[in-house]
């Protein structure tokens, strides 16, 4: 039996952040960069943005599935307050628009990976098991 | 990972004094009466401050989650039959003469304590049923 540790809730967090920032980030290269910059290797960009694409879809449904729509509202809460908490200590500068929205491309990558470590830390913490009852056709 | 058909012992008193101690913090953490506590911090200041606002909604969703938790897995049965056990618990020590019922005082401490309880033995139940039972709790429609 494998526990759902520190290390796991870890890469998943790291994971999104990759595919979050990767897909778009103000800063350094990205796909969205890459599609506006640089001509050519269309089929190449078109298989690479399927499967970005793929990954936004898994990973919003599972965050939808496991957070719910209280939970993704409450977890937002927590990190814009959090975020308030670092501009009114001058540890973050919003004044500087890629700041920003790096603010908010961080803040969207954290709630993909809580949503995809949610499930686990329930089951780890409270034994309880979320399911999704392939018979009943839910629309997420 | 979680295999059905896998049913390993449980160790209770950690799995027990883990929990307990977790809704403890956090019930303990809001209020209690020795003045150091979120509800002291939020009384000492005039306006909201924004740190307060960001505990606030940490704890906020900390008591959402816990108790959610918990009484999914016991429900109303659950947190009665746990509730008339602490109450016969301090009938039983007065029979027992353990103590007498001059001395039982209901302090905010007990009270506190007795709701981080209900929250400890709520989210550790299903643990506990699925050891004696086989029988697991599953959220069909997870929130």
């Amino acid at each position: 039996m494998h526990n759902f540790g520190f290390i796991d809730g870890l890469l998943r967090w790291l994971t999104s952040m990759m595919l979050v920032l990767g897909t778009y980030n103000p800063y350094a290269m990205s796909y969205y960069q890459w599609l506006h910059e640089y001509p050519g290797q269309i089929p190449l960009k078109i298989t690479v943005g399927v499967v970005l694409l793929i990954l936004h879809v898994v990973a919003i449904l599972s965050s939808v599935r496991s957070l719910g729509l209280i939970g993704i509202g409450l977890l937002t809460a927590l990190f814009a307050s959090g975020a308030w908490v670092l501009i009114d200590n001058h540890l973050l500068n919003v004044e500087d628009p890629r700041v920003f929205t790096l603010t908010l491309l961080v803040i969207l990558a954290t709630l993909y990976g809580v949503g995809l470590s949610w499930s686990h830390l329930r089951n780890r913490l409270s034994g309880q098991v979320d399911s999704t009852d392939v018979t009943f056709n839910s629309p997420v | 990972m979680a295999r059905l058909d896998l049913n390993p012992p449980v160790q209770f008193i950690s799995l027990f004094a883990n929990r307990i101690l977790l809704s403890s913090l956090l019930v303990f953490g809001t209020y209690n009466p020795s003045g150091n506590s979120y509800h002291h911090w939020l009384m000492r200041t005039e306006t909201l401050t924004v740190p307060q606002v960001f505990v606030g909604i940490m704890l906020f969703i900390g008591w959402v989650t816990m108790a959610r938790m918990a009484f999914l897995s016991i429900g109303y049965f659950g947190v009665g039959a746990i509730s008339l056990m602490v109450l016969m618990g301090i009938t039983f020590g007065v029979g027992l003469d353990f103590f007498a019922f001059e001395d039982v005082r209901i302090t905010t401490y007990l009270v506190l304590f007795w709701i981080a309880l209900v929250m400890g033995i709520g989210t550790s139940w299903s643990f506990v049923q699925k050891r004696i039972s086989g029988e697991r709790d599953v959220l069909r429609n997870p929130p």
